[in-house]
């Protein structure tokens, strides 16, 4: 009995969530856009790392932002919003990804000094997480045994691992909205992001590790997003 | 998450056959948004104000009612908002307080 509510759980949940969007006024809006930051990557960045490959501003300066948000009081919106910044490319055979997620609860206060102009002031508390993922392909005589025997020639297998480490840190930003209709806007916003990142204790495998030295401690940020929102 | 789009895309499209054969362009959605407002419609009801405004012929009465709905909105809209006193502009100065902490040191 007890197990079957427990599966109930998510249903319900997402039912009643669908529902209030559905059937009621939610004033959500949804954002889509970019960002650029200036960080110090320190071993991710190939004049430091050797081993890295190369890095182009995109993946060391680009970020790629989207969010969703909720009016919850006339001057006020809560929300989720996510900033990525992403690198890839080839170590020795392997690939190579390295994802930074900014992940962001935001809380946002505004107002409108002039019809279509809005002025906003956010505050966001964040989760980060790190990762690198390396690809390498490689053959397995244990498969290639296996394979032959069934008039198989050799294949390669890709075997993918990946070191992950998250963080706390603080956003601030003050933004400017332009609404072009009622519905679509677009968003400017600077401020910065702190963060409480340490090279210690990344995981891989369930193994803690050193990772990279980056110092992110506190980086300016400007942002810009195409707003959707009913 | 994926999942649910499918259902999302379903309910939708089932709400938004409810049509209004009589006067298309003066229908039940169409009066609502003039009256009070694009927001006023709930997510349920944006495929009929869509439809209706479809299924009306005359598209330079379209356009007037799009424009005049989008400009409404944008009044009040600017109306409701601004005011910015008590918690949440409280809030804004702390916010603006940290940026210029951090700007400077």
């Amino acid at each position: 009995m007890n197990h079957r509510l427990q599966s109930l759980t998510p249903f319900i949940f997402w039912f009643m969530l669908l529902s209030a969007s559905l059937f009621a006024q939610p004033k959500l809006s949804f954002h889509l856009g970019g960002g650029f930051y200036s960080p110090t990557l320190g071993m991710l960045d190939p004049d430091s790392n050797n081993v890295i490959p190369s890095l182009s501003a995109f993946s060391k300066n680009m970020l790629i932002d989207w969010g969703f948000k909720y009016q919850f009081y006339p001057n006020a919106r809560i929300g989720y919003a996510r900033s990525n910044s992403y690198h890839s490319g080839k170590v020795g055979d392997s690939g190579f990804l390295r994802i930074i997620s900014y992940r962001m609860l935001t809380f946002e206060t505004f107002y409108y000094p002039r019809k279509r102009m809005e002025l906003n002031f956010m505050l966001a508390p964040m989760y980060n997480k790190g990762t690198v993922k390396l690809t390498a392909e490689s053959s397995s005589g244990d498969w290639d045994t296996l394979l032959g025997s069934y008039g198989n020639s050799s294949v390669k297998l890709s075997t993918p691992g990946e070191m992950t480490k998250r963080w706390f840190g603080l956003a601030s930003m003050i933004g400017f909205r332009y609404y072009i209709f009622s519905w679509l806007a677009v968003d400017g916003k600077a401020g910065f992001i702190q963060n409480s990142y340490s090279e210690k204790k990344w995981k891989l495998e369930k193994e803690k590790i050193d990772g990279p030295t980056m110092n992110i401690k506190k980086l300016p940020v400007f942002n810009i997003h195409l707003v959707l929102g009913w | 998450m994926v999942k649910l789009f499918p259902l999302l895309f379903f309910v939708s499209i089932s709400f938004g056959f409810e049509k209004d054969q009589e006067a298309p362009c003066n229908g039940e959605k169409i009066q609502k948004v003039a009256k009070k407002g694009l927001r006023s419609l709930k997510i349920s009801e944006i495929p009929s104000y869509l439809v209706e405004l479809k299924n009306c012929k005359d598209k330079a009465k379209v356009k007037t009612i799009k424009n005049s709905a989008n400009e409404k909105q944008l009044e009040d809209d600017a109306e409701n908002n601004k005011s910015f006193v008590g918690r949440t502009s409280g809030c804004a100065y702390c916010i603006m307080a940290l940026i210029v902490y951090l700007a400077f040191v």
